[in-house]
């Protein structure tokens, strides 16, 4: 009975079983969908996982026993497919699970695998800030604290994630009284990769207890409990950081957001190495779609060129030895035929509908192509769901009869303006955009071009119909 | 139920039909293209139309003239466009980086917008790839110093630390020293990164095939091999069984070799009985440092195996790789007829 307890400066072992009366455990597993745990089982019970997450096994009949566990993992198997074959509710499989045949406690691994399983699910789960990876200016001369915020503009180097690395630099950086767990993932069909972070706030690093001999204490230390997650994208220097997500209702607020600082500090000085340091700037990103997220801070051409510029970015042929003369979109030869279509139903619907319209509708497709190119499709899967702009532009101002706009703004009287805020929000902000210039209600010629997504933010400040502090630029 | 099948069975012949004809269309569309560009780029297309011109513009008394002549000047505006188009491929051909003038949609733009487009043509293995653009403007009040606008760049391409070295924003006018910028050498550089970084991607890809190459080669011999003693066993099982054959065989075929950083600079390196390396490339595509391990512990052997000496180019691993397979495999051949 005499285990001992030791505190240590480990990770934690992903065999490490949390008691399944904890909020953590029934958080993670209640949330999945029956289809979902039934095969989550069943990849707990495969060969390379088989170690890190046994069920109970046992041979004798326990009448009392509710969830009586199977003698073989080939029954125990076979019994969860037959579960998969027929009908039924999810509470039997979550029950079966937690009850039955894992009743002393999940791993961390699976429960790190259940955890994953939910964000497959559900693409959109998490929000995620877009952070860039800056080098570091190295002066050999100075003191290591007095420089360290020196952003080494003129660096040619790119930085490079070795996960392992990784993983056992940032482990030193986690305090010495929380102990943490990591899981590697990659997310299918997504070039990026995934890292769980599992913190607890304990300084043990054995098992907490299972079953009978849980004592309240240590069932605090698992509710304690915080999950995040971090996702390099492969090949380009960004990390995305999601929001911090404790297990009980206490941690949130301030404290959360103190952890998170934590974080975004540690992981910096984990990506770095002698002689080669970085530092994290955040990029003014914030969405809950990763696949937009890649588009625009990934491993492709598309960073700097959003909006209208993406027809220089897409995947389009363009070889000079191609003398064919390329044709202009919207014309008769050119396949777009969405859009043809459209226009043809339109003028289905009004039998009677002049030339003049039609002219005008044309003009409208043909501007709102000008400005978004082939960006912003409704149905091109890259939707950011909000975007925040605040207006900084000085009030236009009429003085002694003539209209005149205040051009120096940034001393003197005239340089009131009002705070006016903008939220858009929607699945798709920037193809509601677009569709209301193809359908004329903005003009596609005047809007102002953070509409169309170009400047690659969603949050900003916009002076001068440009947004701050990029000369109207993403870049 | 037949008179039920048969209607889908015809439906579905029918959109097969359509869908070949429909093909048939396309590629047809593309045949007028390319004839009517043949046509209209040839020098007496224009000659001939441009006389034609005239005569029809002499016996005016015909009805037809006033639209045949509309025809005529669609007809020779296009010949220019083609005549331009023609020139800027050229161009394009011959000369790695081009530019042009580009207008900012955006009604908010800088310099009303004006912007210099550069592009930059990429080659790999043989064929032109979608160039790279960068887009510069001139956002600085009172100064003509340009800036990167957009680009379409990949971020393995250092482009900012680029354009803050050839391209800094103006210094205040008091300032005692005045930034400089250079485009000519920022280009130079940008493409020299470009064409660098398609370089070692393509002969890290060279790598792969050649070590792949290797492992199949590797696996026919083994084949022929165990033909004899035994009929049976494909080809993957030919791989496991030379690994088997003692150490020299190695049978160590690298089974995995891919790029490890965004740059492509590093090359990780896996051999079928569980060695891994790491190769790592200087910006030319040679060897700096590489590093083989075998259970944990450092592997010189491989290392000397993989690179001698002078060659110190990562070509010549390619080539060492796909030779030292060879001769390795035949070794194996004899040393398991000796013990047979």
């Amino acid at each position: 009975m005499s285990r001992l307890s030791v505190p240590t400066s480990g990770r934690l072992s992903p065999t490490v079983r949390i008691s399944n009366s904890t909020v953590v455990v029934q958080k993670v597993i209640n949330r999945l969908s029956r289809q979902a745990l039934l095969s989550l089982a069943l990849d707990w019970m495969d060969e390379p996982n088989r170690a890190l997450c046994a069920p109970l096994l046992q041979d004798y009949d326990d009448p009392n026993d509710f969830y009586p566990p199977v003698s073989s993992l080939a029954k125990l198997r076979e019994l969860y497919r037959d579960m998969e074959t027929r009908k039924g509710s999810k509470k039997e499989v979550s029950d079966r699970i937690l009850e039955g045949d894992w009743r002393h406690g999940l791993s961390l691994y699976q429960l790190a695998m259940a955890d994953v399983r939910y964000l497959h699910e559900h693409p959109t789960w998490q929000k995620w800030m877009v952070y860039r990876i800056l080098p570091l200016a190295i002066n050999p001369d100075l003191d290591t604290e007095a420089d360290a915020s020196e952003v080494d503009h003129e660096s040619l180097s790119v930085s490079r994630l070795h996960p392992s690395s990784f993983l056992k630099n940032l482990q030193s950086q986690v305090l010495p009284d929380t102990k943490a767990h990591y899981h590697l993932h990659r997310l299918p069909e997504l070039r990026l990769l995934l890292i769980r972070v599992f913190l607890i706030d304990t300084p043990y690093s054995n098992n907490l207890p299972s079953g009978n001999g849980s004592s309240s204490a240590d069932a605090t230390h698992a509710d304690t409990s915080r999950t995040l997650y971090i996702v390099f994208p492969d090949g380009a220097p960004f990390v995305y950081i999601s929001k911090i997500q404790g297990a009980s209702a206490s941690s949130g607020g301030a404290d959360s957001k103190l952890f998170r600082n934590l974080v975004t500090d540690s992981i910096p000085k984990a990506l770095s190495r002698p002689r080669e340091r970085y530092t994290l700037k955040y990029t003014n990103i914030q969405g809950k779609n990763l696949q937009a997220l890649l588009s625009m801070k990934g491993a492709g051409r598309g960073n700097a060129a959003d909006g209208g510029w993406s027809m220089y970015a897409d995947k389009r042929k363009e070889s000079p030895l191609d003398t064919l003369l390329p044709t202009p979109p919207l014309s008769e030869d050119s396949s777009d035929d969405v859009i043809l279509e459209n226009l043809k139903r339109g003028t289905k619907r009004k039998s009677h509908i002049d030339v003049a319209e039609e002219q005008c509708i044309r003009k409208a497709r043909r501007s709102a192509q000008a400005r978004f190119g082939n960006s912003a499709r409704p149905e091109d899967g890259r939707g950011v769901e909000r975007v925040d702009i605040s207006m900084r532009d000085p009030f236009k101002t009429r003085r002694a009869g003539e209209r005149q706009i205040a051009e120096h703004d940034t001393e003197g009287l005239s340089s009131w303006a009002p705070e006016v805020k903008l939220t858009f929000r929607g699945p798709h902000v920037f193809a509601g955009m677009r569709l209301l210039v193809e359908n004329g209600i903005i003009n596609g010629q005047r809007m102002p071009g953070w509409l169309t997504g170009e400047e690659g933010v969603t949050v900003g400040e916009v002076r001068h119909g440009r947004v701050q502090g990029h000369y109207g630029s993403g870049f | 139920m037949t008179s039920e099948a048969e209607p889908n069975e015809i439906g579905q012949e029918l959109d097969y039909e359509i869908e070949d004809l429909q093909s048939q269309i396309a590629t047809l569309k593309r045949h007028l293209k390319i004839h009517a560009t043949t046509i209209l780029s040839a020098d007496s297309t224009r000659q001939l139309l441009l006389r034609h011109r005239e005569t029809l513009e002499e016996d005016s008394l015909f009805v037809s003239s006033e639209t045949s002549s509309a025809v005529h000047d669609k007809v020779l505006s296009r010949i220019d466009a083609q005549h331009a188009h023609d020139q800027q491929c050229l161009y394009r051909t011959g000369a790695a980086v081009t530019t042009f003038k580009v207008r900012d949609p955006d009604p908010n733009a800088v310099d009303n917008g004006s912007v210099l487009g550069l592009r930059f043509e990429v080659m790999s293995k043989t064929r032109f790839l979608r160039p790279y653009y960068v887009m510069l403007n001139r956002p600085y009040p009172e100064s003509r110093h340009l800036r990167v606008h957009r680009h379409t760049v990949p971020p393995c391409i250092p482009l900012p630390g680029l354009a803050a070295r050839y391209l800094p924003a103006p210094s205040p006018p008091d300032a005692t020293h005045q930034a400089k910028q250079d485009l000519l050498r920022f280009v130079r550089h940008v493409r020299r990164e470009i064409v660098r970084y398609h370089n070692r991607a393509a002969v890290i890809g060279d790598l792969a095939e050649a070590a792949a190459a290797a492992a199949a080669r590797g696996a026919a011999g083994g084949d022929e091999e165990r033909g004899r003693e035994r009929r049976e066993g494909d080809e993957e099982e030919g791989d496991e069984e030379g690994e088997g054959e003692g150490e020299e065989a190695g049978a160590g075929t690298l089974v995995d070799v891919r790029a490890a950083d965004p740059q492509a600079k590093q090359v990780s390196l896996a051999w079928a009985d569980g060695r891994t390396g790491r190769l790592v490339m200087d910006d030319d595509g040679g060897v700096d440092k590489v590093v083989v391990f075998r259970y944990d512990e450092q592997d010189g052997e491989t290392r000397r195996e993989l690179v001698t000496g002078e060659d110190r180019r990562l070509e010549d691993v390619v080539r060492r790789v796909g030779w030292s397979t060879k001769t390795r495999t035949r070794t194996t051949s004899r040393q398991s007829r000796a013990a047979s």
